[in-house]
């Protein structure tokens, strides 16, 4: 910079030039060079699809938002389904509970097991009936969770007429639950079909079909 | 040239005062963007209120079959904002619109709860009255998710819920000893819980978001400050359903017995897991106030006893390994015994003077015969078997408040210590300690750590902190056949063998009684004894350990107390794990000569 302002001759200083000035007539400016519409409107077009891209592509990521917030809290409600389902597994499937219904099936165990040796055919043991009084009412060994299980025998009572609430109960929910996210009602909400709609039902499921088949050791 | 020269001066010093100003800009900014980015990030959103903690669940604690013993889940707490639950509310159901008042919404909670509608509506009034605008009233607590589920089907907009972690125990007190439990504020108090909490617990992350006027997160503004880490899967060796009988048997005979507790447990011999260790009284750890509290802990590791005659065979394997003394080793027993004074020793029953073997002295139980074997070995060197059998030091299990029992150096022993614990009295041993011992004389004498749990399984699969399963050698294999080939003597000729079928057929089984005096805390012995039968099977492949102590029976005080549940015990356990019936013949080693 300092440099370039160096190099420009002081007026003082011109010199009076040795050649003669060179004239020539400025041509005519033409009247028809001005810029074309043309392009000016491909600059705003331009400038409009950018803008407009930009808009879509903004309502396009937080329709994900919404779509991912629709999700999650769909996530977080089978998430507390399968707690609920797995803790009912988890209760029914000790051994309290699997006892104290096998007892009241008028199962016993025998504790005095007999064996078939295959080498000699040479039978162990003395067989021996079991009886009631060898086998166990599964009720000795507390658990909170099994005790208001009922049994397998209890006579069954009729399930109450289902409340308009339960009615309305949507398995797809807000995560914090009071208000489902106002975006998400929508119509983002489309992961949930109809089909999802939970069904209240508590307590052990019966068996209902054949009884499976031991595998023998 | 002086007007060029200060020209470019004033020209540079401009220059150098913006680079100056732009340096100190670009540092601030790389402070700012990247050396603290965090930092202010985590304050920004702090400020904003939108900091979220990602829980790190506390791991489950399961069964060697994959069975929970332990785990968590999330409870819920519901709130209501009594500024709104003054006016009813719109619900819309199937179309058409109801108005929804505070008395209606109250019934349809209790409905579900369980509660009193009153009990919803009385802390929403009492807030109210305190102030109109009140935004708080607890409603009910602790509810599961499926109550939770039901609660915001209600959709009642001035409804809300928190939910926060809690453990639940679905094999209730199966195993509620060994598992332990938390205290309210979630912190490990007793047994595995407490001894494994390294592996169990889970650490909390964080993360931080922003929200838009919706209450939508914005896109790409969530950011985890740090990630949360799950709790490790604490895999025990534990059999469920095996310790479930044992317990259910024990809640059947303890009482049965006029007993204070009793205990089962069942080590596999050839790689020292305990599969069982049962208690009776046991807690259940969903509901501990069912139990009292002396009973809250694993007695097997944190009770001590002075062992009795089931000490015997340790001795008996002292002396054969070192060579003084065989199975068919004679003996001049009488029933009393006063070698010296202030010594007394005397067999559990009168009986005249007989020629036993070692055999016959661990058959008949005899405690002079042992006193006049156990102490022709020199004191250190006996003390020396004891020690490395594991007696006076706690087991490789590390049990929390496991003890170590009591075994004083022979220096300190008075001359009737020094007979006494030839047959396991004058000192403490916890039933722990006693399968470890046994453990060892089964597994052709290799003591096996002995370990409760398989390991920590990380949530990517890995086994960490697997106990170590590095076998010593503490007797001969010779010595240690020769011991169970004694034993099994027990149940056919012992006192035991005086209750029918105490045998089991097919299976060769070596087991030792015990009777064990305790003290009474004022310098004597209590009148009610400690009895046990600890046993291996089948003798010809040892493949379990078998202990049942019951402490201080009344009905029947000798050693037959404990004999019936040994033998449904151990049948049991052959039966559940299928083991193959003996095939060599028994050891037949003569009690007399």
């Amino acid at each position: 910079m300092s440099q370039a302002t160096a190099s420009v001759p002081w007026p003082g200083r011109n010199r009076p030039s040795d050649t003669t000035p060179h004239l020539e007539a400025v041509p005519r400016v033409s009247r028809h060079a001005r810029p074309r519409l043309f392009y000016a409107a491909i600059a705003v077009l331009t400038v409009m699809v950018v803008v407009v891209t930009q808009l879509l592509l903004s309502i396009g990521v937080s329709q994900g938002a919404y779509r991912i917030e629709s999700l999650q809290s769909r996530k977080g409600e089978l998430a507390r389904a399968y707690q609920a389902v797995s803790e009912d597994v988890d209760a029914l499937s000790s051994p309290q509970n699997l006892a104290a219904n096998a007892a009241a099936l008028g199962m016993v165990n025998n504790g005095t097991p007999v064996y078939l040796r295959l080498s000699d055919g040479k039978i162990i043991g003395s067989p021996a009936p079991a009886t009631a009084a060898a086998g166990s009412t599964g009720q000795l060994v507390g658990n909170a969770l099994t005790q208001d299980i009922p049994l397998v025998t209890a006579p069954k009572t009729t399930k109450q007429a289902r409340t308009p609430a339960d009615q309305g109960a949507q398995a797809s929910r807000g995560a914090t639950g009071t208000e489902p996210a106002a975006g998400a009602a929508g119509g983002t909400d489309s992961g949930t079909p109809g089909a999802n709609r939970q069904k209240t039902n508590d307590g052990p499921v019966p068996w209902t079909g054949a009884l499976p088949a031991p595998s023998t050791h | 040239m002086t007007t060029a020269r200060s020209h470019r001066r004033r020209t540079a010093v401009a220059i150098a005062i913006v680079l100056v100003i732009v340096a100190v800009f670009v540092v601030r900014l790389v402070d700012v963007q990247v050396v603290h980015a965090n930092a202010l990030d985590r304050q920004a959103a702090e400020r904003r209120g939108n900091v979220a903690t990602i829980e790190g669940t506390r791991g489950s604690i399961v069964a060697a079959d994959g069975t929970v013993l332990a785990r968590s889940v999330l409870r819920y707490d519901f709130v209501a904002t009594p500024k709104f639950a003054k006016k009813p509310f719109d619900r819309s159901v199937h179309g058409t619109t109801q108005k929804v008042s505070l008395t209606d919404a109250a019934e349809e909670i209790a409905a579900i709860t369980g509660q009193k509608p009153s009990e919803v509506t009385d802390p929403i009034r009492d807030a109210l009255a305190k102030n109109k605008d009140a935004m708080y009233a607890p409603i009910v607590q602790n509810v599961d998710v499926s109550t939770y589920r039901k609660l915001m089907a209600l959709k009642i907009p001035w409804l809300d819920a928190t939910s926060h972690q809690t453990r639940v125990y679905p094999n209730g007190a199966v195993a509620g000893n060994i598992i332990g439990f938390l205290n309210g504020s979630a912190q490990p108090q007793a047994g595995l819980e407490k001894g494994a909490d390294k592996c169990l617990a889970g650490h909390n992350g964080e993360q931080t978001y922003q929200v838009g006027a919706d209450g939508v997160t914005i896109p790409g503004s969530t950011k985890v400050q740090k990630p949360a880490k799950e709790g490790g899967e604490l895999v025990t060796t534990l059999d469920p359903d095996l310790q479930w009988f044992a317990q259910d048997e024990l809640a059947k005979v303890v009482p049965q017995l006029g007993a204070q507790f009793g205990m089962v447990s069942v080590v596999s011999v050839k790689d020292a897991k305990i599969r069982v260790a049962a208690q009776y009284p046991s807690p259940d750890p969903n509901d501990l106030d069912a139990t009292p509290v002396e009973y809250w802990r694993a007695m097997t590791f944190q009770n001590q006893y002075e062992p009795g005659s089931i000490f015997k065979p340790l001795t008996a394997a002292a002396l054969i390994d070192a060579g003084k003394a065989s199975p068919t080793s004679h003996l001049v027993v009488p029933d009393t015994l006063t070698p010296q004074k202030g010594v007394f020793v005397s067999d559990n029953e009168s009986h005249p003077v007989q020629n036993l073997t070692l055999t016959g002295v661990l058959t008949e139980s005899s405690n002079v015969g042992m006193s006049e074997l156990g102490t022709s070995m020199d004191d250190d060197a006996r003390y020396d078997f004891m020690k490395r059998f594991g007696i006076g030091s706690k087991t490789a299990v590390d049990f929390p408040g496991e003890l170590s029992g009591q075994l004083a150096k022979p220096s300190s022993w008075d001359a009737q210590t020094r007979y006494a614990t030839t047959f396991g009295q004058g000192l403490t041993t916890t039933p722990a300690q006693m399968l470890s011992a046994y453990q060892t004389i089964a597994n052709g004498g290799v003591k096996v750590p002995l370990s409760l749990v398989e390991g920590c399984r990380q949530a990517d699969g890995t086994m960490t902190d697997v106990p170590s399963k590095k076998g010593t050698r503490v007797i001969s294999t010779t010595t240690s056949q020769q011991i169970l080939g004694m034993l099994e003597n027990v149940l056919k000729g012992g006192p035991i063998s005086t209750l029918p079928n105490t045998e089991i057929p097919g299976y060769l089984v070596a087991a030792k009684t015990g009777t064990a005096q305790e003290p009474d805390g004022y310098g004597g012995y209590l009148k009610s004894y400690y009895v046990s039968v600890m046993g291996v099977a089948p003798v010809d492949d040892p493949q379990y350990l078998v202990s049942v102590n019951i402490g201080f029976p009344t009905t029947i005080t000798s050693s037959l107390a404990a004999g019936p549940l040994f033998k449904t015990m151990m049948s049991q356990v052959l039966k559940a794990f299928r083991v193959q019936p003996s095939t060599a013949p028994p050891a037949d080693y003569p009690d007399t000569y």
